[in-house]
């Protein structure tokens, strides 16, 4: 049963007026999907991610994960990781802050123990176990962090921009992190607006005003450099090239945002095709 | 009337167990109305570096100047990141004018500068100037804490990582904010490691790498080595890349994506795409290719 | 920045003693401080404190240090234990009815020295044990209250929260400090009045970036279904046979000699 998000609707209220943060959006994920929010700032990225969570009671429409409803159920069953790693742990040790939310599920001592072996051993951490978090890069905080949610085994689990505030070394252990918790059987919504990450993904979802204004196929949104401007996403420059590459017919390749695998397929295509001019 | 680091060390904690090198012997001119790119990875003294030049930390060794006058607070504009995390006035306007106030501005005066920045951010000052600056929606607050340091008129603006957490549109504002700043004459400096957004926007570059400055040169010179990159700690831009790929010859590599795309589409010749030549670009294949 | 009683490292005995048992030995000191009477028993009381001195290897400095702040008051005590309006054998007058009683000055003096052994042994406590070992001492023992509906887990989170983010925030007025002073504002100049009002930029947002990291914690608080309970610790610290030894030891100790001092 996927965590599912039906119809919501939410609007905040500020001073005077409401700014209605997302409207009659549906959403799903699977367990071991994975899946890529994108949209430009104030699309109703994080409202989504918080309503995934329980955190906030939709106006209008329901959320619910394996069937499950409620803001406990859903505690539970989805995990969030978020972009301050700083606002995100508390405990003294590595140990101590992935035990923080397994103990939190009433579960026996010993249990506790185990599960927080083997989070810490999914996540490479083992050998940093008993340091202190605030000694540690911004890119081993935020692996703390999702060992933390995974210790908790949710089904789910939301990451709402979990590389902003890191530096490139960061930013790939924690994608590789993330790659960690779809092959354990997590459904994973990993909610960006770097265009990069959303090529390891199973499905593409845009958000433009608290709509949903395109979903499918991370393949089609990269290749459509006209949509990707429409819809207020900033491709890279390499990916705008892959655009205009795919716009004069080349075959893009699964990942076109790697400059090698780019290059790889260019040569490709001008070796069958000859030169041509654009 | 360069701004300039000569010899510039800094070290925290010097003389305690704690002491930490964080800039050794950086020596740096920041001219009028160019734009200096400053990056490294993680640790190597960017932010270090740009405080010494904005006269909020003292050097512990060398001297920051301008033509001879040491630099002190405020005589250098200095945008951090997050910068929404200095707005406290009332009313936005007494936010922006506060700048300008310390600097010696009159009240009116400092209210004209006020509203001239706001402008220039976008910002309506008749609409935004009376509202409180912790209604504002993120993206606006960040324009008018950039707006408060845009008001003091410096002839130097330092920007620390300027596009960390912004969406296409907030990038490419701050793009024509630093490229309309430098053709004014201001002289801008860029620390940032989103070497992607200012791969063509900047004249001369800087490397650090564990708190020296390992190279320094012009935009060309750095846009045709990639060994450069390297030695920083850092990974060669990704079009830079893909052109390197190709067997572009190192030289002033194109980071203009319609010239590359034309260039490898033609069966990409060496010795590359030369920069600064335009190429027509016309869009799905109707046949009108581009002059060389 | 750090407080000047704060933790001083090291690997002495008195670091190493269980922080339960010396929060236990720190009361019952108390306890004998001042239940025992006379000279006698402050000087006991005073060879304990030294020997935790010197057990502990603090420097003797460090601990009066905490005492700086209220030397006034304990020469105010001295002096008002000295005077006397009534007309005492041993007095000398001073001024109309107030004359000066040696007796009382030392009477004073004993009240003095008393809070300054109190404020030693507190000095000890702090300067060999880490404050998140201090905090999970004082959340172990208010434990017991949990039975009477107090919310020890909740009390326990947010003093061990307002702990981990004592530096963080420290960080983040520097930040702003910084940014403002690269907006030309002065601090530490002018007048009394100046000075103040130069911070009113530093702690607004401050106050403004507390909240929202209030909110953030929450979120995060909630998202790990925190319901109050308090934490599991792994790693907990064990009493080891020594600690039991001295905090019995200690305890007896200072109830004997209380009583008969």
């Amino acid at each position: 049963m996927p965590l599912r998000l039906e119809h919501i609707s939410y609007a905040y209220r500020l001073g005077r007026g409401t700014f209605k943060a997302l409207d009659d959006v549906c959403f799903h994920v699977d367990p071991g999907e994975r899946v890529a929010v994108v949209g430009p700032n104030g699309s109703g990225k994080s409202t989504l991610a918080r309503m995934a969570q329980g955190l906030l009671v939709p106006d209008q429409g329901l959320v619910s994960a394996d069937g499950v409803t409620g803001t406990e159920g859903l505690c539970r069953r989805v995990g969030v990781v978020g972009q301050d790693p700083e606002d995100q742990i508390i405990s003294s040790s590595v140990q101590d802050e992935v035990a923080f939310g397994i103990g939190n599920l009433g579960v026996p001592v010993d249990e506790v123990q185990r599960r927080v072996d083997a989070a810490l051993a999914t996540m490479g951490l083992s050998d940093m176990r008993r340091r202190d978090p605030a000694m540690l890069s911004g890119g081993e905080r935020q692996r703390v962090v999702i060992a933390a949610v995974l210790a908790m085994r949710p089904s789910y689990v939301v990451l709402d921009e979990p590389t902003t505030m890191l530096d490139t070394p960061g930013r790939r252990e924690v994608l590789d992190a993330v790659t960690v918790l779809v092959r354990v059987g997590c459904g994973v919504v990993h909610i960006t607006h770097d265009l990069d990450d959303v090529v390891p993904c199973d499905r593409a979802v845009v958000l433009h005003s608290g709509h949903i204004a395109y979903e499918g196929e991370p393949h089609d949104l990269l290749g459509d450099g006209g949509r990707l401007r429409e819809l207020g996403l900033g491709p890279s420059r390499l990916l705008v090239v892959a655009n205009h590459l795919a716009a004069a017919g080349m075959t893009l390749p699964a990942d076109p945002t790697h400059p090698r695998v780019l290059a790889a397929a260019l040569a490709d295509h001008v070796r069958r095709v000859g030169p041509t001019c654009r | 009337m360069s701004l300039t680091l000569a010899h510039v060390g800094c070290t925290y904690n010097s003389g305690t167990s704690l002491a930490h090198e964080a800039l050794i012997d950086v020596s740096l001119a920041i001219e009028p109305g160019r734009v200096l790119l400053v990056t490294g990875a993680t640790g190597s003294g960017k932010s270090t570096l740009l405080r010494c030049a904005a006269g909020l930390l003292a050097p512990t060794t060398g001297t920051v100047d301008i033509e001879g006058t040491p630099v002190i607070p405020g005589d250098v504009g200095i945008v951090f990141q997050r910068p929404d995390a200095q707005l406290f006035a009332a009313t936005v306007l007494d936010d922006v004018a506060f700048g300008p106030r310390n600097r010696s501005r009159t009240p009116t005066q400092a209210k004209e500068d006020a509203r001239e920045a706001l402008a220039r951010v976008g910002l309506d000052p008749d609409v935004y100037g009376a509202r409180s600056p912790f209604a504002l929606s993120g993206g606006q607050a960040r324009r008018v804490a950039i707006a408060g340091v845009l008001a003091m008129r410096s002839r130097y603006l330092l920007f620390d990582e300027p596009t960390a957490g912004l969406d296409a549109s907030g990038r490419a504002f701050i793009l024509d904010l630093v490229v309309s700043l430098a053709h004014e004459g201001v002289g801008v400096v860029v620390v940032t490691h989103d070497l992607d957004a200012f791969l063509d926007v900047f004249d001369r570059a800087a490397l650090l790498r564990k708190g020296r400055s390992i190279w320094q040169g012009t935009s060309c010179a750095l846009l045709g080595d990639s060994i450069l990159f390297e030695r920083a700690g850092l990974e060669v831009p990704e079009l830079l890349a893909f052109e390197l790929t190709l067997g572009a010859q190192p030289g002033c590599l194109s980071t203009n994506p319609d010239e590359v795309a034309s260039w490898a589409l033609g069966g990409y010749p060496l010795p590359g795409p030369a920069r600064g030549v335009h190429v027509h670009a016309h869009g799905e294949g109707d046949g009108v290719g581009g002059r060389p | 920045m750090m407080p000047s009683v704060a933790y001083l490292p090291g690997e002495t005995p008195l670091h190493r003693l269980d922080a339960r048992v010396k929060l236990a030995l720190l009361a019952a000191y108390t306890f004998l401080l001042f239940t025992s009477d006379g000279w006698v028993g402050l000087a006991c009381c005073l060879s304990l404190a030294l020997f935790g001195l010197v057990v502990g290897k603090v420097p003797l400095g460090h601990a009066l240090r905490g005492a700086g702040p209220i030397a006034l008051l304990l020469a105010l005590t001295v002096i008002a234990n000295a005077l006397s309006l009534a007309h005492p054998a041993d007095g000398a007058a001073i001024v109309g009815s107030l004359s000066f009683t040696p007796a009382g000055m030392l009477h004073g003096m004993y009240l003095a020295v008393r809070i300054i052994l109190l404020i030693v042994a507190a000095a000890l406590l702090s300067l060999t044990t880490t404050p998140v070992a201090l905090m999970d001492a004082f959340t172990a023992l208010l434990r017991p209250l949990g039975r009477w509906n107090v919310p020890v887990g909740d009390v326990a989170m947010m003093c061990s929260i307002a702990l981990r983010f004592i530096p963080v925030i420290a960080d983040e007025a520097d930040r702003i400090v910084t940014a403002q002073r690269a907006r030309g504002a002065r601090f530490g100049e002018g007048g009394p009045v100046a000075r103040v009002r130069a911070w009113g930029p530093v702690l607004v947002p401050l106050l403004v970036s507390l909240f929202h990291r209030a909110d953030a914690l929450a979120d995060m608080l909630d998202g790990r279904c925190f319901t109050g309970a308090l934490r599991t610790r792994l790693d907990a610290p064990r009493m080891r046979h020594v600690d039991w030894a001295v905090l019995l030891g200690g305890c007896t100790a200072s109830v004997l000699l209380g009583i008969y001092l």
